[in-house]
């Protein structure tokens, strides 16, 4: 064999970072802020990388952030990045070597804490991209379940008679959509199933569910959502 | 290094050791040296329809555990020099089957210089479907044209995807092909469309086998049916193995085979 062994692998991962989110610019009141808040925890808090978050607050391109970034070492703490800055400071913060970072999803406030969810039914193919969608790119087969416990579950590809699909978010299939799938499983009524064909068995929303002995004329074979108005299952075309 | 070919169901009786034994001959009527290994510990079959059975002498646990010399209990063939034949066992347990003796077993094939290991499994979920599902570089779906069987097939779909080491180790492809048998002309009741079939499983075609009473006489004589290939099974058959060996038939091709001959077959698969 004369395969050499790489160097260097570039991979995409998810950590859970801590943030220390500003509320105000003035580093004297942040310098007695933060040593209150680390004081309480002194151990847990040692050493560990954070984002300094400066969403909340107005800065100009003028704030001595080096001498925030100081306080903040300060404390025991490791400031890796920021976020939430204007283009002025980004500039400048660019020049000066500081990484910048944004969320993959600002507008679900409630969704970040559970980046780490995972399930024991979950086959390992999965792709994680998404704060907690489950990407599936093989066939869902007959007597196979495919859960995504914390939001949307997306397959690339069919799903057969007798296989289970179920989501706590939505439910999108790039494929026929045979089976039973069930979306929004854990209460939340504006969830939807979308997928290519509809030839499933079952469809819920919510706990509301269809048995289809047959699929309704209007949307055979073609692109279709399900979705749950006035507490009744709407199947339309797209 | 020798390809592995898993031939496997969901139900029972679809006709994977008729294929097993046709596909086997096949390869090696073409000039590669072949084995074909009857999986089905305790319901042996293989010999009878490969017209062998007054001389198996050593079976395949005899080797797996240390009691017989591999090259010893592989049968050749009367139809083909390059065929061999490793019997199951009639009487052993087949909790005797173990991935280490399986692992032994595809090295002492490859030492012999097989170029391919045939596998005739037992149906279903059982421990030699799966365990030849580990092994498999490649694998027959056989399926007859009904809903149970179908979805029989699929099932096993997804236990490959789970057993397959290959597949596991994210180390190459194994190609997943259906071979649909015992197909009639008659499409009424019961039966599916060969279209409604591919699409609901989603893998490729690898051949249509029709029914056909040469097949059952076939077995009956211990001479597999891809001998005849002016019979349709045998034809059909043929084009399988071309398919295996990486010939690019168009799907038709069992169609175009027989139409000289009257379109015989053609007939039987227009519907
Ligand atoms: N195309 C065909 N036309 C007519 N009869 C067939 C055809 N294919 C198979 N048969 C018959 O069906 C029966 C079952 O075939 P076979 O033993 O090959 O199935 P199998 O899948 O190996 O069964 P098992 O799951 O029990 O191992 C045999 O009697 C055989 O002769
Ligand atoms: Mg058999």
């Amino acid at each position: 064999m004369t395969e050499t062994k790489r160097t260097v692998d570039i991979k995409g991962n998810m950590y859970t970072l801590m943030s220390i989110l500003l509320h105000d610019n003035n580093i004297e009141k942040i310098t007695a802020d933060l040593a209150e808040r680390v004081q309480q925890a002194p151990a847990f808090f040692k050493n560990t990388p954070v984002i300094v978050d400066f969403s909340p607050v107005e800065i100009s391109a003028g704030y001595d952030f080096n001498q925030l970034f100081k306080v903040i070492r300060q404390q025991q703490l490791l400031p890796v990045a920021v976020r939430g800055i204007g283009d002025e400071l980004r500039e400048k913060m660019q020049s000066a070597g500081v990484p910048i970072v944004e969320l993959a999803s600002t507008s679900n406030a409630d969704e970040k804490d559970e980046v780490t969810g995972d399930s024991a039914t979950d086959n390992n193919e999965e792709v994680r991209s998404h704060n907690s969608a489950r990407i599936v790119d093989r066939p869902v087969r007959s007597g196979q379940q495919c859960v995504a416990r914390h939001g949307d579950l997306i397959l690339l590809s069919q799903i057969s008679q007798s296989a289970e699909l179920i989501a706590n978010g939505n439910i999108h299939v790039y494929g026929t959509l045979r089976g039973r799938a069930l979306c929004g499983v854990h209460g939340d009524t504006s969830a939807r199933i979308f997928c290519s064909a509809l030839e499933a068995d079952l469809v819920s929303v919510a706990g509301h569910y269809k048995v289809l002995e047959e699929v309704p004329a209007e949307v055979k074979n073609r692109p279709v959502q399900i979705s749950l108005q006035d507490d009744q299952l709407l199947i339309e075309p797209l | 290094m020798a390809t592995v070919i898993v031939l496997t169901s969901g139900k029972g009786g679809v006709g994977k050791t008729v294929a097993s034994v046709s596909v086997a001959l096949g390869i090696a009527l073409r000039g590669k040296k072949t084995v074909v290994v009857d999986l089905d510990i305790g319901l042996r079959n293989i010999d009878l329809a490969l017209g062998c059975e007054r001389r198996v002498i050593f079976d395949l646990i005899n080797v797996m555990q240390g009691e017989a010399e591999l090259k010893d209990a592989l049968i050749r063939d009367r139809h083909s020099d390059n065929l061999f034949i490793l019997p199951a066992s009639q009487t052993r347990d087949k909790d005797a089957l173990s991935k280490n003796g399986m692992a032994k077993l595809i090295d002492g094939l490859q030492e012999l210089e097989f170029e391919y290991i045939i596998f005739d499994s037992p149906p279903g979920l059982e421990r030699g479907a799966k365990l030849s599902l580990y092994f498999a570089d490649e694998v027959i779906f056989v399926a007859n044209p009904t809903r149970a069987s179908l979805r029989g097939c699929d099932r096993m779909l997804g236990v490959l995807q789970q057993e397959s080491k290959k597949l596991q180790a994210g180390d190459g492809e194994v190609p997943e092909r259906l071979l649909i048998n015992r197909y009639r002309s008659d499409q009424s009741g019961n039966t599916i469309s060969r279209q409604q079939m591919v699409d609901s499983l989603g893998i490729d075609l690898l051949g249509i086998v029709p029914e056909s009473q040469s097949i059952a006489d076939a077995s009956e004589s211990g001479t597999p049916v891809i001998t005849d290939k002016t019979d349709p099974a045998g034809a059909a058959f043929d084009v399988v193995v071309s398919r295996l060996l990486g010939e690019n038939l168009p799907v038709e091709a069992e169609n175009e085979l027989m139409a000289g001959k009257g379109g015989l077959f053609d007939k039987l698969l227009r519907r």
